[in-house]
């Protein structure tokens, strides 16, 4: 079936014959240029949304120390969550590509990220060039243009049945040529990862990148060489089953367009129709008339709430006199006291119900996005550059896990500032910055989000093995004349 | 003796040439496998389109009356301006053949006292995949389509050309020209017919299906689409036609080909993005928040409103004491908004940059121009920030106006739990936006058709002289 020495020997031919090629010098040269140019461009947006996102949180926690000296001003002050860059931008932007770049988390409404009015939308309307668009689909075609006469070339030139005149078997032919291509192909993506790695380094100071980062990348290049043979397998299938070169090339751009790019890109469109969460209207609607209500109703039901709790009724103007006296209502009348001290409680129940329905509100609606993006995720994987683009925007941790992440972090912080509060309570009472909770973003180590990418591995893997037995399959029983 | 047979007229070999390509070209399975996958790509993404619309629509409609019902609940205007208020556009039934900006352009905008505008969630697309997840009609010419274009043309004239039927051909009574041209009209031709094809069956479906009666304004730019595709498609394929005659082999005119299709289609914007961030780059949220905050605090530096004051008293000598403190106000949050004005003047030079940079390529210039008919463009969105704006100072100018009137009761100190200005959604301002008017969108799309037109020529231009004076 298959002879190393044969195997080799043709391989390595068809690696000469490639890269003597003006097609070979079209393909490195793009991916090249394509490849470190993004690598560069997202690294300097990096380092600047992380010059960003210091100035942002230190102005912040600046702004927050100084005018939040007393609970009831920290309590109804906005609370401001920036979003945190990721690092491994570069390898695939998605959700970092036009993200919303902050939240603002007040009692009365939700701590859900918005988005800028004022900025230039242009750049949504085309792709984001990042490593996975460069290595996924540009590479893709360009292998595609390179292998596509591979054999159906040496059909039509009458090549390939002096070929099997000589002592080679079909599989060794087959295989010779498959590998030739891949090595071929792994001279512009070895190159292309060396300048990535030259590039990152240079940036080190200004855009520092963790550990994890660098095992996640190295991930990344691994999956990216799984997937450039597959890409390969499929090339070869298609050059086995037509006869005619210019026809192989043909149908192979409308795989590329169809499955490369349409399915993949599409899964989220046709995903929101199979599964169409609640509009983004009635679900904002719900966050702000949650907090009118409070607004509205907050005065009144307090007292009532904390008539009933006392069993008698308290005078609406004992409400005006709560910010009267000091923190510790030193010097008030024991009932009156009381009467204070139940309406803070009513006041601090109230805004934690508040922050809770806003917490269930949001988690709802992540929920059903999640539904959107995991059926768009598995329909993503009929095609190998689906899974190669979910295996991406796993490592890169650029996803939709991250957007959770971020959302129940503001949560979450909203959560603590409130307890804060109740705990220190008393809405005159002094609070020491010192105290004030900050948002903790938990980062997902790179063994983790190489755990999530194993069905889009394994797809990558399935789809390259079908197409080479196809392949083989085809070629060992094709009569060539 | 027998006559010479006379010499078939001009016309007539052009005619016979063009009717053998025509044919030569339909019949190929190769445009069989276009055509089929032309109108299905164009019909299912209209399909999905035109449900996401209808979508739209209604949760627009449910959005509309539940805020409505919320601000009938808010008693004092103060409440509204510190909440904040909300609208949003309705959708354009336009973008469903052309989404453009359509996602930003439906966000719901938030202001409120305690921070600039805020744009809400967009309606469409999760957050990981907003990029083209706006697959329409367009986006299938402008990316599908033409590259299917590319592979149709890029053999034309290198495959006759490695085969020798070139040759054979121009050894009769046919003049170079003939050929050539023959071969640019029947590609034309060709290519028009599947895309006329995705067109009219797209069209018919969003009419019968959308539910939105289509205005004689709306079908016209539905023709001007159409037009300006053909034309894009003809550039394209003109592009195609000159890489095959200037190419030796079909492998170098396939390598040009799909070398210049990357450029001109996905690799321009990136360079265009990066040289405008650095002719204007657009501050930060973060800068615009400390300068805002930073005049804030000056307020309670009397050196500020000494000096704002002096500078009133030198303008109106006669200035009454309240009308004085009216305009210190009124000046200290002019200043306030400085930064934000500075920030918003930057954005609209760097989306004007963008654009004629973008003009280089005849691909981006048709994706402009259909945007721009469809009113998803990039001029429609800075008409949806000015009317934003617009909204903004009527609703605080009639807010100042019941606050003057309502003046007494607010400073009772009561007001914070049971009087102050009172609100009634009916009796405030509303939100109102429209598409940008003709004159507008004759000035924004003009030059990009005109550049369309203007590189087909060129393309063709290239592709003529390459093959007349080629040695074949």
């Amino acid at each position: 079936m298959f002879r190393a020495n044969h195997v080799i020997s043709i391989a390595s031919r068809e690696v000469a014959r490639s890269v003597r090629d003006t097609r070979f010098l079209g393909a490195f040269t793009a991916c090249l240029i394509l490849g470190v140019g993004s690598v560069f461009v997202n690294a300097h947006s990096y380092a600047q949304k992380q010059r960003e996102y210091a100035r942002s949180t230190s102005s912040y926690a600046r702004t927050i120390a100084d005018k939040a000296r007393l609970v009831g001003h920290f309590h109804n002050s906005p609370k401001s969550v920036a979003r945190k860059p990721v690092a491994t931008q570069f390898i695939a932007l998605a959700g970092e590509a036009d993200p919303d770049p902050r939240a603002v988390a007040k009692v009365e409404y939700s701590s859900w990220f918005h988005g800028e009015l004022r900025k230039n939308p242009l750049p949504g309307l085309f792709f984001p060039v990042d490593l996975t668009f460069v290595l996924g689909l540009v590479m893709a075609l360009f292998a595609f243009a390179l292998t596509y006469d591979t054999l159906s070339g040496e059909v039509q030139r009458d090549v390939l049945r002096l070929m099997l005149a000589g002592p080679v078997s079909r599989g060794s032919i087959l295989a010779g040529k498959w590998l030739g291509a891949v090595l071929s192909l792994l001279i512009p993506y070895t190159v292309t990862g060396a300048a990535t790695a030259a590039v990152l380094y240079d940036y080190a100071q200004a855009a520092p990148i963790s550990t994890e980062d660098v095992l996640a990348t190295a991930a990344f290049f691994g999956t990216g060489l799984l997937y450039l043979c597959t890409v390969t397998s499929l090339a070869l299938m298609v050059s086995v089953l037509f006869r005619s070169a210019g026809a192989a090339m043909v149908c192979l751009v409308l795989v590329w367009l169809v499955g490369f790019v349409a399915l993949p890109y599409s899964a989220i469109s046709v995903a929101h129709v199979f599964v169409n969460p609640p509009g983004a209207a009635s679900f904002e609607h719900r966050l702000g008339s949650t907090g009118y209500t409070s607004m509205n109703s907050i005065a009144e039901d307090n007292l009532r709430r904390a008539e009933k709790r006392l069993g008698e009724p308290i005078p609406a103007a004992i409400m005006d006199l709560e910010y009267a006296f000091d923190e510790d209502l030193v010097g008030v009348d024991p009932k009156l006291r009381e009467m204070i001290e139940a309406i803070h409680d009513e006041e601090w129940r109230t805004a934690t119900g508040v922050a809770e329905s806003m917490r269930a509100a949001c988690s709802e609606r992540s929920s059903q996005e999640s539904l959107v993006e995991n059926v768009a995720a598995w329909l993503r994987r009929i095609s190998p550059y689906g899974c190669f683009l979910n295996a991406s925007v796993t490592l890169a941790n650029t996803g939709f896990d991250r957007e959770l992440q971020l959302r129940e972090m503001t949560q979450r912080y909203l959560a603590e500032c409130v307890a804060l509060c109740r705990k220190i309570g008393g809405m005159n009472r002094y609070i020491d910055s010192k105290l004030f909770p900050s948002p903790a973003l938990f980062e997902v180590s790179a063994a983790t989000r190489l755990a999530r990418c194993v069905p889009d591995i394994t797809g990558i893997l399935v789809m390259g093995l079908l197409a080479f037995l196809i392949a083989y399959r085809t070629f060992v029983r094709r009569e060539i004349m | 003796m027998d006559s010479p047979t006379p010499r078939p007229s001009v016309f007539s070999q052009f005619r016979e040439c063009v009717s053998k390509e025509i044919l030569a070209g339909i019949l190929s399975h190769r445009y069989t496998l276009v055509l089929i996958l032309t109108v299905v790509a164009a019909l299912s993404v209209t399909v999905v389109r035109t449900h996401v619309y209808r979508n739209q629509v209604r949760q627009y409609h449910e959005g509309s009356q539940a805020w409505r019902r919320t601000m009938g609940s808010v008693s004092f205007a103060w409440q509204s301006t510190g909440l904040g208020l909300s609208f949003e556009k309705a959708p354009e039934p336009l973008a469903i053949f052309a989404f453009g900006l359509e996602n930003e352009l439906t966000r719901s905008v938030n202001f409120c006292e305690y921070y600039p505008d805020r744009a809400g969630l967009r309606k469409l697309g999760a957050t990981s995949f907003r990029y083209f997840s706006q697959i329409d009609i367009t986006g299938v010419i402008f990316f599908g389509y033409s590259l299917l274009a590319l592979m149709l043309v890029f053999d034309a004239v290198s495959a006759g050309r490695e085969r020798g039927t070139i040759r054979i051909l121009l050894a009769g009574p046919i003049r170079r020209t003939t050929v050539i041209l023959s071969k640019i009209f029947a590609g034309l031709v060709t290519l028009a017919i599947p895309l006329c094809l995705a067109w009219g069956l797209s069209i018919g479906y969003a009419m019968a299906v959308s539910g939105h009666v289509f205005t004689g304004g709306e079908l016209a730019r539905l023709g001007c689409m159409v037009a300006v595709s053909l034309v894009y498609v003809g550039a394209i394929f003109a592009l195609g036609l000159a890489a095959s005659c200037r190419a030796n082999s079909s492998n170098s005119s396939l390598m040009l080909v799909l070398f210049g299709w990357l450029l001109l289609v996905l690799f321009l914007p990136a360079g265009a993005k990066a040289i405008c961030d650095i002719v204007y780059p657009i501050p930060s949220f973060a800068s615009v928040e400390e300068d805002t905050q930073a005049t804030q605090a000056a307020v309670f530096d009397d050196r500020l409103t000494t000096q704002i004051a002096d500078e009133i008293l030198r303008e109106q000598p006669d200035v009454s004491p309240e009308r004085m403190q009216e305009l210190i106000q009124k000046r200290i949050a002019d200043r306030a908004r400085n930064a934000e004005r500075d920030r918003e003047n930057k954005m609209r030079s760097n989306v004007a940059l963008f654009g004629k940079l973008l003009r280089v390529s005849p691909a981006w210039s048709y994706l402009s121009v259909s945007t721009s008919l469809a009113g998803t463009g990039a001029a429609d969105y800075l008409k949806f920030l000015d009317d934003v704006r617009l909204f903004r100072s009527e609703f605080e100018a009639a807010s100042e106006e019941q606050k003057r009137v309502a003046d007494a009761s607010i400073h009772h100190p009561h007001a914070f739990y049971g009087e102050g200005t009172p609100f009634s959604p009916d009796r405030w301002p509303s939100f109102r936006y429209a598409r940008a008017p003709v004159t507008r969108l004759v000035d924004a799309v003009s030059v990009d058709c005109a550049w369309i037109v203007g590189a087909m020529f060129l393309f063709l231009l290239i592709a003529v002289v390459g093959f007349v004076r080629a040695e074949v």
